[in-house]
């Protein structure tokens, strides 16, 4: 990989690969959350993507797209630790399987320019039919968070934990917020957002260093003041809390989240620790709370490496709940026992290359890995990480879970049941 | 063995029929790190009955069992398959759909030692009471997971509301009542009949070589009496079930499913080009360079949920319209509408053209991953077309194809609506 610093916090990340159909070019922009920029931010993402100055609707927007053989452009919107991540991507046919010699490399890039530089505005203002269909969409997908009870229930968790921090706040923001929101306060919040932000910028496939360099240096100014970026660790509390919220649902989901020590921590050891615990289909978890004791459908865990927590997730029936907690405490004392087998060691092992080896496969997965590791202040190269993989012992592992409190248990069920 | 070039695509695969009977495709990428294995049968939820092969007497099937067999056939008497892939580092999965069941790994090392497992629990299954009940019991939890989630409600209803007598309308999994009906004698007996290698395929997609596949199905392939299983078509009527189903669930706004029931009897390359018509016609229709689209976006009658697919088998196919709406009778209003429009006024050629070309760049997409490509091919394989077929059959469709299908397929008489409603939240 290539790293390229354009501008103050802008970098490029250059990432050859020549073994697609595709070429991904993508633009990440990283505030520090809270209610207000993961409001405006998510808003101000939406509003981009539904029209700029040279293609002011939707329609048209996918029209190009189409006529640039079916280029796939997106937003994603994301939380990394503390931080708001607004991403613009675009994923295009590479020239060599374009039909005639044509090339679209160039008009791609000024595709992207075009929405994110250059949006449809009304003096200082975003452009008001836009601004209100964008403001409508983004306060129903807020609202259709509880559709999919596996990840409400797995991401309310993570923000219960952190309730008195800016963390607490889901990344597509607050309604009550949004609501007040208005074209130019969006627009006035645009001018700062784009000279404040950290930048990564990710073009992987087949570019020229130079060519990439070229033509998106010219759109940041080389005078701008970032913010700086920062996660602050989760409060200790003196006792676990429990929180319920009731829906008529007929599987109970109950999630489990636990607060990771940060000082000396091994990192590689820690994502170990995640695979042997709860991450693999030969995971603790799955064979105990799921395989012995038929209790749920899935039982698993993941970690917020920047946040430093843990959730574990699970779908039981109501009256499973205590049982399932208590196997689930009782799996991770195991691990701090080191009572796992060397089988279970070696397995996790196998599967955490596996999933390394495999990370080069997947252009979206190169990236999510390099930005996280670049967030992290830690080395972006894959064989490294394999190596230091081969390297870890049990009490390497042993010692993260020492280090793992239980901080919040979260239930979400219906409230006609019967204990 | 056949080596095919695919010079569109760039893509090198080479097939060949083992000597056990068993078809075999090696699609080879290089430079990729995963190798993607899939093991499949063409045996899914749409088969409701069992000719056993042995001659014994027809049974039916209960919803759900092939499901539950693909469920089951991780155990062996020792150990679970998990486990087994545990030692290997391969990444090991299955899923049952509606005419088919598939079992696959992807792995990054010790490829042969993946290999030998798969093919082992495939082959060799072990079906006692004790593991059958356990099995009831996750399974039971799976089905009530899918009973909260208004997407896969909003989709079933919308198939039961499409289909009078075709088993489509049957939920994979079946539900906690006809997976109680299950023993190890039925699953043996359709294990036997659907699991046999003329009504199989193994796929392999990756940097290996054929010839060294070739050499593993050598070694761990096992002889089984070989019959091609037919699948018998239902005599289901043109007309719909039902018009409308609306149910209640805690959702935050309206889902809904506008369907249109597919008539014509299709299959093989008919049925990919009838399907290629399909695709193109719904972006025309209400795809997102759609006037129409727009409309309804600016509108706020959809959002970014709304979608449009057309699924097919050789028994069934149907396309599928929707996603969330505050309004859903507006929007099926509104595309019937537009339907009428583009059949009086017909399809401008500057839209099909534009269009076949991101159809060109989404299709070439698909093979980024090993895993897509294994897929395709395994679609392609049952249904009996080439990958050169597949992507001609795009490039080939006119506007005259369009109109026909047009006036054919999206007919109100074969259309039904599925919808979800909020219900009140109790706190």
């Amino acid at each position: 990989m290539n790293r390229l610093t354009i501008a103050p916090a802008v970098n490029i990340n250059i990432i050859p690969m020549d073994k697609f159909k595709t070429d991904y070019l993508s633009v990440n922009f990283m505030v520090p959350i809270s209610s207000s920029s993961a409001s405006n931010a998510s808003l101000l993402a939406y509003v981009l993507k539904g029209g700029c100055k040279k293609y002011p609707a939707l329609d048209l927007i996918n029209r190009r797209l189409e006529e640039l053989y079916g280029a796939v452009f997106d937003i994603q919107i994301k939380k990394m630790g503390e931080n708001h991540v607004v991403g613009f991507s675009i994923d295009f046919l590479d020239d060599s399987f374009l039909p005639d010699d044509q090339t679209i490399y160039a008009e791609i890039v000024d595709f992207l320019k075009d929405i994110i530089f250059y949006p449809l505005t009304d003096g200082s203002a975003f452009n008001e039919t836009i601004f209100d269909t964008e403001k409508k969409n983004l306060l129903d997908l807020v609202a259709a968070r509880i559709n999919d009870k596996t990840t409400y229930a797995f991401k309310r968790c993570g923000e219960l934990m952190a309730s008195t921090q800016p963390y607490e706040v889901y990344e597509y923001g607050v309604a009550e917020i949004i609501k007040e929101i208005t074209p130019a306060s969006l627009y006035a919040y645009y001018q700062q957002w784009i000279e404040t932000a950290n930048v990564e910028i990710f073009a992987v496939g087949r570019f020229c260093d130079t060519d990439v360099k070229g033509s998106l240096a010219p759109l940041f100014n080389k005078a701008r003041v970032p913010v700086s970026l920062e996660t602050m660790m989760l409060e200790k509390k003196t006792e676990i809390r429990e929180e319920f919220e009731y829906y008529p649902v007929e599987q109970a989901k109950l999630s489990i989240g636990f607060r990771i020590e940060r000082e000396n921590i091994d990192y590689t050891a820690l994502t170990l620790f995640l695979i042997l615990f709860g991450a693999s289909a030969h995971s603790l978890l799955f064979k105990n709370v799921r395989e012995k004791l038929s209790l749920c459908y899935y039982c698993a865990a993941r970690i917020d490496k920047i946040k430093m927590s843990m959730i574990v997730f699970s779908g039981v029936l109501p009256q499973n709940i205590e049982l399932a907690k208590n196997e689930i405490f009782n799996q991770l004392d195991i691990v701090k026992r080191s009572e796992f087998s060397d089988d279970d060691l070696s397995a996790a092992k196998f599967t955490f290359i596996n999933n390394l080896k495999s990370i080069s496969d997947s252009m979206t997965m190169l990236e999510d890995y390099t930005l996280s590791q670049i967030l992290l202040e830690l080395d972006v190269d894959i064989d490294k990480a394999i190596d230091r993989v081969n390297c870890l012992v049990e009490a390497d592992v042993a010692a993260v879970a020492k280090g793992i409190t239980p901080d919040t248990v979260f239930v979400l069920k219906d409230n006609n049941e019967v204990l | 063995m056949t080596e095919n070039d695919c010079k569109l695509l760039k893509e090198k695969y080479y097939t060949f029929k083992h000597k056990t009977g068993l078809d075999v495709c090696v699609l080879t990428k290089s430079g990729h790190s995963k190798i993607y294995a899939l093991f499949a049968t063409n045996f899914g939820s749409v088969d409701i009955v069992c000719n056993p092969i042995d001659g014994s007497q027809t049974i039916n099937v209960p919803d759900g069992t092939a499901h539950f067999l693909e469920h089951k056939l991780f155990e062996n008497e020792n150990e679970d398959a998990f486990e087994r892939y545990a030692r290997t580092g391969a990444n090991a999965n299955a899923f049952t759909s509606f005419d088919k069941t598939a079992y696959l790994f992807s792995c990054t090392d010790h490829f042969e030692q993946s290999f030998e497992i798969l093919v082992d629990l495939v082959q060799n299954p072990y079906f006692t009471e004790q593991t059958v009940k356990k099995e009831q019991g996750i399974i039971g939890q799976e089905i009530k997971m899918y009973e909260d989630d208004p997407d896969w409600r909003v989709f079933f209803n919308l198939l039961t509301a499409l289909f009078v007598k075709n088993p489509v309308n049957i939920d994979p999994a079946g539900t906690v009542g006809t997976i109680a009906q299950i023993t190890p004698e039925l699953l043996y007996k359709c294990y036997n009949t659907f699991y046999n290698p003329a009504n199989m395929v193994l796929i392999i997609c990756g940097d290996v070589s054929p010839q060294s596949v070739e050499e593993l199905c050598d070694k761990y392939l096992i002889e089984r009496p070989n019959t091609k299983i037919k699948r018998s078509l239902v005599d289901e009527p043109e007309e719909v079930a039902q018009k409308e189903i609306t149910i209640s669930l805690p959702v935050s706004q309206p889902m809904f499913l506008l369907g249109y029931k597919d008539t014509s009897r299709t299959v093989g390359l008919d049925a990919v080009k009838n399907a290629a018509v399909t695709e193109i016609l719904l972006e025309i229709i209400c795809g997102q360079s759609s006037g129409l689209y727009s409309k309804l976006y600016s509108e706020g009658l959809i959002n970014a949920e709304f979608r449009t697919e057309y699924m097919y088998g050789d028994t069934f196919g149907a396309t599928i319209i929707g996603g969330q709406s505050t309004d859903p009778q507006k929007v099926v209003a509104s595309i019937a509408e537009k339907i009428v429009f583009l059949s009086q006024n017909g399809i401008s050629k500057d839209d099909l053209e534009r269009i076949k070309k991101m159809i060109y760049g989404r299709t070439l997409r698909q093979f980024n991953s090993v895993e897509d490509t294994a897929r395709i091919y395994l679609e392609l394989k049952f249904i009996g077309v080439s990958l050169s077929d597949y992507i001609n059959a795009y490039s080939s469709v006119t506007l005259e194809d369009c109109l026909m299908r047009l006036n054919s397929h999206f007919i109100d008489q074969h259309s039904s609506v599925s919808i979800v409603l909020p219900t009140k939240e109790k706190k």
